[in-house]
């Protein structure tokens, strides 16, 4: 079957070269962009096994139409034509997924071989693979169960009903997470938990300030109102709570899924959430870019609105084996 | 008349380059390393602000400055591409923190690491470092005025 290749230059001379060299090789078809933004629109539409790309471009620059690439498909394939000199971008576009490089000027055989290669070789971010629709609403369903769990636990230290309300359930990537709680700035309590067994993540909770400051009155028993900020005593309170919630948050996981999860010592921090969340990103992101993101909100009765955050840090491949579980139990 | 420009804020895994008198800004910066060029001379200034020290041990990501390497060899670039001469740059660092105690993996955690590895870079890049306030486990926000070069830190608790 033939091959269609998508050449993005600004040279009519080397979109020639190109196609003079491939063309009659088994390859389908050759088509051209003199640009990276006519380049993205064929890539849409015309989806090409492999596409030649031009670091140098007119308008939009060649590292540019190649993030929009991968961000349109993990999976494609982008050979990058650069010149003499251009070491440091070369390794730009190599952290950004392309598949391989030719230095200008080349020769038709190293064309060839190039492309060759690269359609023989498996993409670089099939790890990534996305989840189907089906798939995340499995895991937002597990994401609920834990929450619901921790909400009544937390029902249980106050003496009230706890309502858990879901807000927002999605996989996502890590870069957005603080925006979610608001401003990076905004003031929060955090506990965090690492999970180990048959799952390695973590858990994160979040607190805003406020929320946290409530919490502490109903779990120390003062008049709501009274803590403006943290001492000890609170930050040893708001620990406790956070670990009691995690825990058994985690336990209603192990259950749903049929896993063994173990929980670790929980850490508490207050402060900025954008300098929170980024240094939890930056730990569990060396393993993964995306995770799940449960977010809820626990309320009760006597008009105590406590806004609590779950996130439940999982890395795509944690995510299929939680998937498997959930096919196993179901099974059963 | 407006005449105090607005603030660029430099987000996780961005590059920012500006002449004065614009001021640059990063917010809660907590185990990442807010990293701040100005050629006096010029009045140029750069920010970045990294998470990560090191783009040769990772795998494919769309944020290729969240690394320090990549991050500052494009600040480098960018400003020489404005006429400003290396031996003119100097550098601040700012955050590098550990928000929660024992956070991480191995003797190194994430802050130290990052901290690190920046300095190891600037070093071997011949930018002299003129400043730091890293470490400890608060969250810090920068403002960069680059009229002046002054790099004020906040904190809040």
């Amino acid at each position: 079957m033939g091959t269609k290749i998508l050449v993005v230059d600004d040279s009519a001379f080397t979109r020639q070269i190109v196609k003079n060299a491939l063309s009659g090789r088994g390859f389908r078809e050759v088509i051209e962009a003199e640009n990276g933004e006519e380049g993205l629109k064929i890539y849409e539409k015309e989806k090409p096994d492999v596409v030649l790309l031009d670091i140098i471009l007119p308008g939009l620059h060649g590292t540019e139409v190649l993030k929009k690439i991968m961000n349109m498909d993990e999976n494609a394939k982008v050979i990058m034509l650069t010149a003499v000199g251009q070491e440091r971008t070369m390794k730009i576009c190599n952290i950004l997924g392309s598949a391989g490089y030719i230095v200008k000027p080349f020769g038709e055989s190293r064309l060839v071989d190039t492309v060759e290669e690269t359609l023989r070789a498996k993409g670089r971010r099939k790890r990534l693979a996305k989840l189907s629709e089906f798939e995340e609403d499995a895991l937002r369903e597990v994401g609920h169960i834990g929450a619901q769990h921790a909400g009544t636990a937390l029902s249980k230290m106050i003496g009230q009903t706890v309502k858990v309300n879901l807000l927002k359930a999605t996989l996502t990537s890590l870069d957005g997470l603080p925006k979610l709680v608001g401003d990076r700035e905004t003031l929060v309590s955090g506990v965090y938990l690492p999970v180990t067994g048959d799952l390695s993540g973590s858990l994160l909770m979040i607190f805003p300030e406020k929320s946290a400051f409530l919490l502490v009155d109903v779990l120390l028993k003062k008049e709501l109102g009274t803590t403006r900020e943290l001492d000890e005593m609170d930050r040893s309170a708001l620990s406790e709570a956070g670990n009691i919630l995690a825990g058994n948050c985690l336990t209603a996981l192990s259950h749903a899924l049929g896993m063994h999860l173990v929980e670790h010592v929980p850490e508490f921090a207050h402060g900025m959430v954008g300098a929170l969340i980024d240094n939890v990103a930056v730990v569990f992101g060396q393993k993964a870019e995306r995770a799940l993101i449960i977010q809820v909100e626990l309320s009760t009765k006597k008009e105590i609105k406590v806004m609590g955050y779950f996130f439940l840090l999982f890395a795509l491949k944690e995510a299929h084996a939680m998937l498997r579980a959930l096919r196993a139990k179901a099974g059963e | 008349m407006n005449d105090i420009p607005e603030d660029i804020v430099v987000d996780t895994a961005q590059v920012k380059v500006t002449q004065a008198p614009k001021r640059l800004v990063a917010l809660g910066v907590g185990s990442c390393v807010v990293i701040t060029f100005y050629d006096p001379v010029l009045k140029v200034g750069a920010m970045a602000h990294t998470m990560l020290p090191d783009s040769t041990k990772s795998g494919p990501t769309s944020n290729p400055f969240k690394f320090a390497d990549l991050a500052i060899d494009e600040v480098i670039r960018k400003m020489e591409s404005l006429g400003s001469q290396r031996r003119n740059m100097e550098a601040k660092i700012v955050g590098g923190a550990n928000m929660f105690p024992s956070l991480g993996h191995g003797s190194l955690r994430a802050g130290e690491e990052n901290v690190l590895a920046v300095k190891e870079k600037l070093r071997k890049d011949g930018i002299r470092l003129a400043g730091e306030v890293v470490g400890g486990s608060v969250g810090r926000s920068v403002e960069f005025d680059t009229a002046s070069g002054i790099v004020t830190v906040r904190v809040k608790i």
